[in-house]
């Protein structure tokens, strides 16, 4: 088993390698400076995150609750495991193309299941403690710790992952027992892991729409008169983090008391789902790949032989590709389902949140129209921001690079093919909560298409721009569909930077209006910025990056 | 007609030289074969030709387009089946075909009368239909063989085109070479499987650390190196003493 964890472990810690990207490299400049671009990026980023848990800080002290930002932080952690971890784990335990390597070697099936679940978690572990530390730290320095807080909070954060992983573990194990039932099963992946996730937001939700809703007044009134604090509220939404929060902020053997209950309670919860199902995964695992072949090998009608264009061939396999790959359809059109289903649940279920919509039209007018179609527009343009599908395009080929290369296309139809695919998979994203919209507000139906419209400038410009990194730093090394959406930083690096995009147009349509500048004219503006951008980014990937992109070779 | 002049391609920083200074000029309706031992540089020259990668120095023409600047012609011009099948898993064979056609613009009749030629001699009719991912090694070699002519290229490309294929599909492609080439058109392709060189091949060329160290018919071949086979004729050349 421990043979194992060490390959993957090193498996993955090579992609990174400097060393061994440097001595691979055609330019040793490009590649230095990439990584010092990359890892000035991830320290801003970092460093966003450092000054938003400081700011907190800050306010809870203000409250007197300092430790309920250790609550907050560790109850983040948990959720961002259950919520992002869910496919991957998914992926890595039943989809690895590893799988039938690992089955003919000498080693048991709970090895495989543990060596995986421990290389997961890892990776995990690493996120909880980036998250984390800035609090325990601002809080040892506040409170005065000594070095057994930080040494337990080191100790304890890591295993804040353990349990949601369990649960995902079980329920990933649930799903590929259910699905052997059916045919069509990796449609059934796609729809249950987002079913999965808009049920689990929907709870949420929910539970804080009804915590708010009861008696708002009185709970407020409790928390001013001290007779319950912000923890107690927090600490509801997941009991076990009491104990974490205990075990850092208490002193002496009550802190170590809930110290050893909160990791073995950790612990064990993994411990059993490893016990009851580690013996059957390999089986399981080796059913699921064998099961997909033969799936896979019921025959499909050879239909008649229809002529398209080249490059309708080569948008028609993007799409296909986006849509049939369980792993690309979830990170790519994730937002296009959840937010819509979640949106029209909370129309249709009624209640507070129906009786809010009822008054928008009445706080629309209060609000000057252009100002409410660049909320709007800012609003779906977001959604798109997270458009994994064009921003992984050129990696996502892999080693196909080189058969694209071979033939006779015009590299930016290549591009072009790519693009379009990037904006329909906006579209998919933005419609329907468009169309949600227009029918939930209709009195606003022309504010609403228009800032539809003014979006779709800004979201072509991100996606041209985020096609354009692509086509420049592709990633072609990956060994599963996972790797190739999920682990790519640079990709991850300009969903970020495209978030950032709208941030600073919304700042430079407030500065417009804090210069006076009439609502209409600093949309117009900034509007007319955003074209400027789509058409100078499209006419460059149409000519450079298209170039760029067909001569990118793909080093072993 | 392949015509490579002075074709130099680097790595690491110009320390390795995959292709040395390469001169080759193969007519049409030739079978060629292309040889050597591992690393030698035989797929860094397929890939030369087919677009894949830039030389650092030298030109490639396939027909009369030079694959650096007429790209788009050069690359109508040939078929190419590579080493290795990294291609589209969940498409269905036939969905990889209509690509392929798609993108070479083949009509309907032309395509159907490829796949109704080639589907039954491969034996892949049945399977035509299934994803990819469900293929054999040989299957998708075959796959890959049938989608590399389905726009009847001037010039067909084979990087080691028999690893996979079971004996009667090898059957069947040799046959097709030869076909292909007493028409007018050109096979060049890659092999280590010397008997099969021997007797399909018009003319062999032997590439050893980038370089072409020998090019001839077979007998013309075995004759300046008294050899009785072509497996001694590449002993001999490419086996470094000591």
């Amino acid at each position: 088993m421990f043979a194992y964890l060490k390959l993957l472990v090193k498996q993955r810690l090579a992609l990174w390698n400097p060393a061994r990207n440097l001595r691979n490299a055609k330019s040793k400049w490009k590649v230095v400076l990439s990584y010092i671009g990359f890892t000035l990026g991830m320290l801003a980023l970092y460093g966003m995150l450092v000054g938003m848990e400081y700011l907190l800080y800050g306010a809870f002290v203000q409250l007197g609750e300092p430790q309920t930002l250790l609550a907050l932080t560790g109850i983040v952690c948990t959720l961002l495991v259950i919520v992002t971890s869910f496919f991957f784990v998914l992926s890595e335990l039943f989809f690895s193309r590893d799988i039938p390597f690992v089955s003919a070697l000498p080693i048991t099936s709970r090895g495989l299941l543990g060596a995986k679940l421990i290389r997961i978690w890892i990776g995990e572990a690493g996120i909880a403690l980036l998250v984390c530390l800035p609090v325990v730290i601002l809080y040892g320095i506040g409170h005065a710790m000594g070095v057994f807080y930080y040494l337990a909070a080191i100790i304890l954060i890591p295993l804040l992952s353990v349990a949601p992983l369990a649960v995902v573990t079980l329920l990933s194990f649930a799903l590929i027992r259910v699905s052997a039932l059916w045919k069509r099963r990796e449609l059934l992946t796609i729809v249950a892991s987002m079913a999965f996730l808009i049920a689990f937001l929907y709870a949420e939700m929910r539970l804080s729409l009804s915590a708010e809703g009861s008696d708002l007044g009185a709970l407020v009134l409790q928390l001013v008169l001290r007779q319950k604090q912000m923890l107690d509220l927090v600490v509801g939404i997941y009991p076990p983090i009491q104990l974490f929060t205990s075990a850092l902020t208490n002193g002496g053997g009550s802190a170590l008391l809930h110290g050893i209950m909160f990791a073995g309670l950790n612990i064990s919860i993994m411990a059993v789902v490893w016990v009851l199902l580690g013996n059957g995964y390999q089986r399981l695992a080796v059913r699921q790949q064998e099961s997909l072949a033969r799936l896979n090998a019921s025959k499909r009608r050879v239909g008649k032989q229809r002529e398209r264009s080249p490059l309708t061939a080569l948008y028609v396999r993007e799409m296909r590709e986006i849509l049939t790959v369980p792993v690309y359809a979830m990170n790519s059109l994730a937002s296009a389902v959840i937010f819509p289903v979640l949106f029209a649940v909370m129309v249709v279920s009624g209640g507070q949140t129906s009786a809010e919509l009822a008054m928008l039209p009445a706080l629309a007018a209060m609000v000057p129209k252009p100002v409410l179609i660049a909320i709007i527009a800012a609003l779906l343009t977001f959604l798109t921001s997270m458009n994994m599908a064009v921003a992984t395009s050129v990696s996502r080929e892999g080693k196909r690079h080189e058969f694209f290369q071979t033939l006779p296309v015009k590299p930016r139809n290549h591009l072009l093919a790519k693009l379009l695919m990037g904006l329909t998979v906006n579209m998919l994203c933005v419609l329907p909560i468009t169309v949600i919209l227009l029918v939930a507000i209709p009195s606003l139906a022309l504010t609403i298409l228009l800032g539809f419209v003014v979006s779709c400038f800004f979201s072509t410009a991100m996606a041209s721009f985020a096609l354009m990194v692509d086509a420049r730093h592709p990633r072609f090394g990956w060994k599963n569909e996972t790797e190739a959406i999920k682990q790519n930083g640079i990709a991850a690096l300009t969903m970020f930077g495209s978030m950032g995009f709208i941030v600073l147009c919304g700042a430079a349509f407030y500065g417009l209006l804090i210069l006076n500048v009439a609502a209409l004219n600093a949309l117009l503006i900034v509007m007319g910025i955003a074209l400027g951008l789509d058409v100078f980014l499209i006419n460059r990937l149409m000519k450079t990056t298209a170039n760029t992109y067909i001569h990118q070779e793909i080093r072993n | 007609m392949i015509r490579f002049e002075n074709v130099t391609k680097t790595y690491s920083g110009g320390a390795t030289r995959a292709v040395d200074n390469l001169n080759l000029e193969i007519e049409s309706g030739k079978v060629f074969g292309f040889l050597g031992p591992n690393g030698a540089g035989k797929t860094t020259t397929i890939k030369i030709m087919t677009g894949i990668l830039q030389p650092d120095a030298g030109t490639v023409w396939l027909e009369h387009a030079d694959i650096a600047k007429d790209t788009i012609e050069a690359k109508r011009m040939f078929g190419f089946v590579p080493d290795s099948f990294e291609m589209f898993e969940r498409l269905t064979g036939i969905d990889y075909l209509r690509f392929l056609a798609d993108v070479y613009q083949v009509g309907e009749a032309e395509r159907k009368a490829h796949l109704d030629q080639y589907l039954p001699l491969f034996d892949l009719e049945k399977a035509i239909g299934q994803q990819i991912r469900s293929f054999s090694h040989g299957m998708k070699q075959k796959l890959q063989i049938i989608g590399s002519t389905i726009h009847q290229p001037r010039i067909w490309i084979l990087d080691e085109p028999m690893v996979g294929l079971d004996p009667a599909s090898m059957h069947v492609l040799k046959q097709k070479m030869r076909d292909y080439c007493d028409s007018g058109k050109t096979v060049f392709f890659s092999t280590h499987v010397l008997d099969v060189a021997e007797r399909l091949c018009d003319e062999i060329g032997i590439i050893r650390d980038g370089k072409l160290i020998a090019q001839g018919a077979p007998d013309a071949l075995m004759r300046s190196e008294s050899a009785t086979s072509l497996e001694d004729v590449f002993l001999n050349l490419t086996v470094k003493e000591g």
